[in-house]
Order: C-alpha cells, then structure tokens, then sequence
C-alpha cells in the first residue's frame, strides 16, 4: 500500500470501432497523493480526457475498454468494482468538470436544486434543513450569491454557470476531483476569476485534483506536479520547477514551450514541433516521439524509451538514461 | 508612415432582437497600413467577428463606410464588388465547419478561382491548385482527400490555400489559431507570418488569445462590447496599457512560467454586460475599478495620448 | 504516415460501411433489389396481355398450383403475374411521385431556409395549410376532381408530398447557411445559387434521402389506398389495392387473392422503411468512427 491516493499502474485502453482498434492509453503510471494538485497536459488525442474516463469507469458504452492495468482510489482497485458500486464512489470519492459547462447542466432544472440533488443521493443522512444549509454554504463557496439558486442554468452567464458546475462537483466533498478543460470556454478575464477561485479552494479544502488543460499557462498557476502526455503515455513528469525551470526537459515538452508565443520576448519566429502525433490505430515499435524528435538516435525507432527518474523529475527518453 | 490599404469610418452594426437593437459593432473606426498586421483583441461578444465580417462585407452595415484604398466598398454593386472580393479574403476560425464536407481538397482551394473566372482551363486550374498546396506546405497526395480525412492543422493550411488562390491584398483572418493544438498553431503562425512576408500581405488578425496577437501583430486594437477602447502599436500596449479594461484583460493571462503560483491579480468586477440598447456613458464603467459617476455621463472618445497611442477612456485620455 | 497519395474517400463510402453493419437494413435493401429485379424483368418471361389483362373465364378463381403460382382471379387471370406488374406500377408512381415531390420540396424549401423574410414565409404558410389535410384526404380530393389515372394519381400523391420535403430541406438549409464555409463561398463572391446548390443542398442530402424512403413507402400505401377505394388506376391495370378490393367478394373461398398481394405491399412498404432505418442510423453524425 502506498501512501498515495489514486494510483494507476500500466493502465492501457483501446477503442473499439467499426474500422479499427484505437489505442488510447499504452501503459500509463500516474500517482495523486492527497491535497495534490496534478497538471495533465496533451495535445489533442493524446489520451487525458480518455484517463480522466478511466478512473470513473465512464469510457463509452462497449467502445472503450480497459484492457490492461490497475486504478487504485483510495484503497480500492477500481478496474474490479461492480457498477453498482461504482455509482457510490462517483461523487463521492471523485468527480469530474466537463469543459462545456453548458451541456453538464439540466437546462429545466433550477441550479439549486441540482447541487440538492447530488447531496440527497449520496448523504442521505442529512436533513432537508441540513442540506439546504448546506446548498447555501457551497454556494458561497464558489462565489456565488446563494439567493440565485432558484434560477435556472439559462440565467447565467459562462463563468456562473462554471462555478455551478464545481459546486455540483465539490458538493460531496470528493477526495479527488478531475477537472477536464474547466476554463477553456471561458474569456480570459472570467478565467482568471474562476482560477483565482479554484486556487483558493484547494487551499481550503485540500482536495486533490488532476487538472486537465493544453494550457501550460493555466497550469503554472494551479497545480503542484505536472505530467506531460504524448500518444497515450506520460513522456515527462516532474514539479513545477522541474519542467518550466531552467533544467534538460523531454524533446517533446520542449517542442510545447517553443510553439508558444512570448509575452515578452522579441522572437519573429516560433520554434514548434514539426509533423503531428502517430496514427493511434498503428502505433510504431519504438520511441512514439521517433518521428517528430530533432534529437533521435538510431536506437530510439527499435527500443521504446524506458521511465528514466532522478528526485522528482521522471523523463521518458533515452537522452536521461543513466 | 505607410499608405493605409483599408480604413473604416463609423462603422456600425446592430441586428435586431426581440428585446432590442444589440449594437455587436458600434463606431469602429480602423485604419490598416499595407502590410501591416492589425490586431483586433477582445473577449467573446465583443464585436471582433462582425467586425471582421461586416468589412468582408458577408453582413451588411448598419451605418458608415468602409474604405478599400479610398473606394468606399459598401455603395458597389455586385458586379463591381466582384474585383475586390478578389484582393480581399478571409480565413476563418473553425478548420471543422470552414470547409465544404462534401467537396474535395482541390475543389475547395480552385472554388474562388472558378467562380471568379479568373481561369478557365482545367489544366491550368490544377497546376495553379498544385502550386498553392506547396505554398502553404500541404503534401500533394492530399489533392483528392475530403476535409474529414485531414487533422485540423491541415485543414487549416486548406482554408489559407483557398484564400491565397486569388493573390489577395488583404486578409481578414478570424481567430485562424484558437481551435488548433499548440504545437500546430506555431506551425500555422509561422506560415502565415512567411506568407505576409513574401507576398506583401495586410492581415486583419482577429483573436481572443493575447500572446498570439503580440506575436504576430505590429498594432493592436482591444475592443469592448462593439467599441475601440484602445488602440496602439503591439509592444506599447504591453509595455504601457492605458485603458483599466486593457490592463486587467493583460494581467489575466496566465504566464506559464515557475513564478505564476505566487502572482496576485486584480480581478475584473462582474461579467460582460449585454449589448441590447446599451445606455450612454462608458460601457466598461461598472466593471472597471476606477469608474464613478463621471464615466456614465457621456461616451468617452477615443483620443491620440501618445504618438500612435488611442485610448477612450475620461479618466486615462485626458492628460 | 504513408507516402502513397491519400484516396479520397468520400463520406458515402463510411455511410455505406456503417449502413452495411446492420443485417436488418440489408435485408431490407435485398428485398427491394428482389422487387426491383422481378418486376423490371417480368416483361421477357410474363406476357403481360394474355396473362395479366385478358380474361380467361375457363380457369377462373383456381387455387395455387404449379402452373399458377399464386392462382387465378375472378376473371383467370394470373395473379403471380398481376402481383408482379403490380410492383411496376407501385414503384414507378412511387419513384416518380418522390423525385417530383423532391425536386419541388427542395425548391420552395431551400428559398424559404436560405432568403427567409417575407417570401419564406408566405411560402412555408402554404406548406403548413397543405400539410393541415390530411395526405389521403387530399389525395382523394384531388383524383375525385381530376379523374382515374395514373397521371393525375402522381400530381394527388406529390402534392401531399411536397410540404414534408420542404420543410426538411428547409430546416436543413437554415443550419448549413451559417456554416462558415458557406461565408467563405460569399467572401470569394458566390451567387446565391451557385452556394445553394454546390454548398448547401449537398451537404442536405443524407437527410433527404432518408426522407425520401420513408415517403416512398407512405406513397404506396396511399396509392394501394387509393385504388383500393376505387380512386386510383382504373380497375383492369394490375395493381396491388384494386387487387384486393376485388378480391373482397372471395377472400372466404379463395384467401389466396387477399394474402399475395397484400404480403406485396407489406414487403415493398417493409424493405424500404428498413431501408429508411438503416441510412438514419448510418448517417447519424454521433454514431460516427
């Protein structure tokens, strides 16, 4: 038993389609300890939102399958735990935020009415004068008025109707929260609002929580640790100081930091990655980097890269071997 | 001090709603030197699209006029507004529904030149398709693929061949980077930026991101529910914002750097107010946190404070 | 990535994968083809005079057998012979009555979706009125006032068709229009039916055509219905309604004249409603990859 709260060990997951078999996540190690705030970056297709669905078992219907790996959440191995019990463990142990706020809301619902929903289904111990308290305090909590709770999703605008949707999810107190995309609809000033306050809530709750986001900006911010994913593997995982300091980094992480432009640097050009990530229905032997990386070697194509660690920086790539 | 190719002038668009007029622009004024990039900043609502629409002239003004070299478009008729619908294009946000699902890559890069009949040979036609796939970097094997067969860095290398395929003067590119990863939008950045090089090209670059907008343009104008706030060359308005509403939209950004865990930001009041019938006065004064009574009374108007640096605000014009 | 050239694979071909996942929908595709074949081969081994019109009182009202597969009528003629002829006419009408319905519908539809404003809506008014009768109703009301026939059947069957593909084709061309690719078309100086029909109705066409096979099969119902009330072809052209209105008088002694060609119309009416089913769900942009 390790000290952590969620763990995952080798976990592999393909999708199953008409046309071919997608393979989204290739062996991936991932580790939450408790009041972790864990940043998840990729690029599109590169398996985060896939994790995120892993851990609450909500890969779509007899598509998605986890066909390899443990998911350890707070002592419970979650790949061999019954539906039934599964619907406990949501929201109460872990919940998620969808990017689109708009579609994870009940348009005909009053807002109030639904975080009172979540609570009636899982803490059924509390009384209607409890829960309604309760409501209210969660409200506040997420800087909204609690005399709006009677209004329905339609009344507020995108940055409200974001923080309805972290009440929703913090409404249990969950243990872990998995936050895909939760700002990227959101203009940059509401953005920063509801960072601003996701920064104060973890301080407050402690709550641990994987933070999904193609933002490096947005996880600098936020979160303690950062693991950085590249065709359905983590290719780099370290701290904060690890990856946006001054350090040797993954060619890949590398490639991310030179596609972005400067805020105050005088650079014409921008130095990304050529070419675009490996077909996730034929993924090559060796390296998944291989084709893209400015500093391969012959030995990378034949030899997939082993997890090479030093303290708190771990890098996949045979550059930091040794 | 170069030669302005397009300049609006009060130019307005409301479009009516059931519970009003809702001013999406409201008095923009734009000059664009040739070859210059012109930044237009502002977050969602604001007016930057229809902005950006209302000069391709795909919507129809409310009011004021738009200057294509001194030629005010807005009073052509069709047939005479076909000669400019070729030296201006668009490029547009969203690689997914910007192109015809059900047309080919080379039937959407050669539709602009089959429709303004510049050629007529098919065989012309295709080497002239051909040679604008190599321009913005699409490999030729792709001549024949369906949109839905390529990634959106692709499809968006596609978007730009169609608009090059009349040697446009002018291109009005909508949001051209936000929907795509990182990695491809430095790509795409890149391209663009040769492209205005070699063909002596004047962007308008519409955007919500502000890194991409410092990048890539050489003056910036924020805007704020369907007006100009301020206006000012690229490095100015980072290094010096005059205007609250610029200076808490610059602070908001997140920096991804070692330090941004420990940065305090002032935080912008409140959320964008609607557009519909809007009272006089500022319209950022009930978020700004420096407005009072006097910001409601009139319409501040955009004054030059510096050298090449417009800002409309009572408290920060006068000096 | 591979170095050949990529093929275009166009989107009906993953329609066709998709559409092909489903036996049911293949079935049913399998069973027009039938139809199809038989009833557009009849004429070389059914002489269509001496065995589907002429009276033969000799060998009148006789069972199945191996001469007559499905048995004679009241007047010996063949009714396997009559069940296929039918089949012509039901399809031919059919087909027709669509491509009418259609190329109007799409018409009026695409005006009221793409222009709007006063004329959109005087126009989709209209179609509201037409479509407030009932499809029968007015197919009655019109043959009744032009006459027996298959042409004036056709115009009654269109007529009530046309407001349905109108408003499809409609609500279609209302989502295509704001698609940013039909702002480029209008950018680079399209005319507004060069976007039409280059940009617009072929983007409309998967959900056309379902409508379409669905509509079919409600046109030969209402042809059979027609028919059958004495309203549609005149009484002597084989046709699977009037079959079985004459055959009333002797479903007690001879089922035969009621069972066959009413398990034609089932199974025309079934295949293409199968058909229908298959194409929805091949087509359904969330079912996609």
């Amino acid at each position: 038993m390790t000290g952590e709260l969620l763990d995952i060990r080798g976990l592999h997951v393909v999708y199953r389609t008409l046309e071919s078999d997608v393979y989204a996540i290739n062996g991936l190690d991932l580790s939450v300890s408790e009041g972790e705030t864990l940043g998840l970056v990729g690029e599109t297709g590169a398996g985060k939102t896939t994790t995120a669905l892993s851990i609450l078992k909500l890969l779509p219907d007899r598509v998605g399958f986890i066909t390899k790996g443990e998911i350890t959440l707070d002592g419970v191995e979650l790949t061999k735990v019954s539906e039934a019990d599964m619907q406990m463990i949501r929201g109460n142990t872990v919940s998620m935020i969808f990017q689109d706020p708009m579609s994870s809301l009940n348009p005909v619902i009053p807002v109030g009415k639904q975080v009172e929903e979540v609570l009636t289904l899982h803490r059924r111990e509390l009384s209607k004068r409890e829960i309604d308290e309760q409501v209210d305090s969660i409200f506040g909590m997420v800087g909204l008025p609690p005399s709006r709770k009677h209004e329905y999703p339609h009344q507020f605008s995108g940055g409200m109707k974001q923080r309805i949707v972290i009440a929703i999810a913090l409404s249990c107190q969950p243990k872990l929260l998995l936050a895909d995309e939760p700002t990227t609809a959101l203009d940059v000033t509401i953005q920063a609002q509801v960072l601003d306050m996701m920064r104060d809530l973890k301080e407050k709750l402690r709550t641990s929580m994987i933070l999904i986001t193609h933002d490096l900006g947005v996880v600098a911010e936020l979160c303690d640790r950062v693991a950085i994913m590249y065709a359905g593997e983590i290719i780099e995982m370290g701290s904060i100081d690890d990856l946006y300091g001054t350090g040797d980094k993954h060619p890949y992480t590398e490639g991310l930091f030179g596609s972005l432009p400067s805020l105050t640097g005088d650079e014409r050009r921008l130095h990304p990655i050529d070419g675009l990530m490996p077909d996730p229905t034929s993924l090559p032997q060796g390296c998944k980097f291989y084709e893209r990386c400015p500093k391969r070697t012959g030995h990378c194509e034949a030899e997939a890269p082993a997890l090479n660690v030093s303290g708190t920086h771990s890098v996949r790539c045979r550059l930091f071997a040794g | 001090m170069t030669e302005s190719i397009l300049e609006t002038r009060g130019l307005k668009k409301y479009f009516q709603t059931h519970g009003g007029a809702l001013h999406a622009v409201d008095g923009v004024n734009v000059s664009i030197g040739t070859g210059r990039t012109l930044g237009v900043v502002g977050e969602s609502g604001c007016g930057k699209s229809t902005l950006g629409r209302v000069i391709m002239r795909i919507l129809e003004p409310t009011g004021g006029e738009v200057l294509y070299k001194g030629q005010d478009i807005m009073k052509l008729g069709q047939r005479d507004m076909k000669s400019y619908r070729a030296k201006m294009q668009m490029i547009f946000q969203d690689p997914y529904s910007s192109l015809n699902p059900r047309m080919s890559v080379s039937d959407i890069i050669a539709d602009p030149i089959r429709v303004l009949g510049r050629i007529t040979d098919r065989r012309k036609i295709e080497s002239r398709v051909f040679e604008l796939m190599d321009t913005v970097g699409l490999a030729r094997r792709y001549v024949n693929s369906y949109p839905h067969e390529l990634d959106g860095g692709r499809r968006q290398r596609v978007g730009i061949a169609r608009a090059l395929s009349l040697d446009p003067e002018f291109i009005v590119c909508d949001e051209p980077v936000s929907a795509l990863d990182v990695s491809i939008q430095a790509q795409i950045l890149n391209l663009m930026m040769d492209l205005q090089e070699e063909n002596h090209l004047t962007y308008m670059f519409i955007t919500h991101d502000l890194s991409v907008v410092r990048h890539i343009s050489t003056e910036i104008m924020v805007m704020y529910l369907g007006q100009c706030v301020e206006r000012a060359p690229a490095r100015e308005l980072f290094e010096k914002p005059t205007h609250p509403y610029t200076e808490l939209l610059l602070d908001a950004i997140p920096i991804p750097s070692a330090d941004s865990r420990y940065k305090k930001r002032r935080l912008a009041r409140g959320e964008v107010t609607n557009l519909i019938d809007p009272e006089p006065g500022c319209r950022f004064a009930g978020r700004c946190p420096y407005g009072d009574d006097s910001c409601a009374a009139e319409d501040p108007i955009l004054t030059e404070l510096y050298q090449g640096h417009f800002v409309a605000c009572v408290k920060r014009g006068v000096s | 990535m591979s170095e050949a050239a990529v093929r275009g694979k166009s989107q009906w071909k993953s329609v066709w994968i998709r559409f092909r996942k489903s036996t049911i929908s293949l079935m049913g595709l399998s069973m027009l083809a039938a139809l199809l074949l038989i009833s557009g081969s009849a004429g070389i081994w059914i002489d269509y005079e001496s065995q589907a019109i002429q009276h033969n009182m000799k060998q009148r009202l006789q069972h199945p057998s191996a001469e007559h597969f499905f048995g004679t009528d009241q007047f010996g003629r063949d009714v396997f012979a009559r069940v296929v002829f039918g089949a012509r006419i039901s399809l031919l009408v059919g087909i027709l009555t669509i491509t009418l319905s259609l190329a109007i519908g799409s018409v009026i539809g695409s005006i009221a979706g793409y222009y709007g404003g006063r004329v959109g809506n005087l126009l989709m008014r209209m179609m509201d009125v037409l479509l407030s009768i009932p499809a029968i109703l007015m197919a009655i009301s019109i043959v009744a006032a032009l006459g027996n026939g298959m042409f004036n059947l056709i115009i009654a069957l269109t007529v009530s068709g046309v407001p349905r593909f109108a408003y499809i084709v409609r609500s279609i061309v209302l989502t295509i229009k704001n698609q940013e690719f039909v702002e480029a078309a209008k950018a680079y100086g399209s005319s507004n039916s060069r976007i039409i029909l280059r940009h617009v109705l072929p983007n409309a066409i998967g959900p056309i055509v379902v409508q379409a096979t669905t509509n079919m099969a409600n046109s030969i119902l209402l042809i059979s219905s027609l028919s059958f009330v004495g309203l549609g072809m005149p009484s002597s052209t084989p046709e699977w309604g009037s079959m079985l209105s004459d055959a009333k008088q002797y479903m007690r002694h001879n089922p035969y004249l009621i069972l066959f060609p009413g398990m034609a119309i089932v199974t025309a009416v079934m295949a293409l409603n199968l058909i229908g089913d298959g194409l929805r769900d091949a087509l359904d942009p969330k079912l996609r990859n």
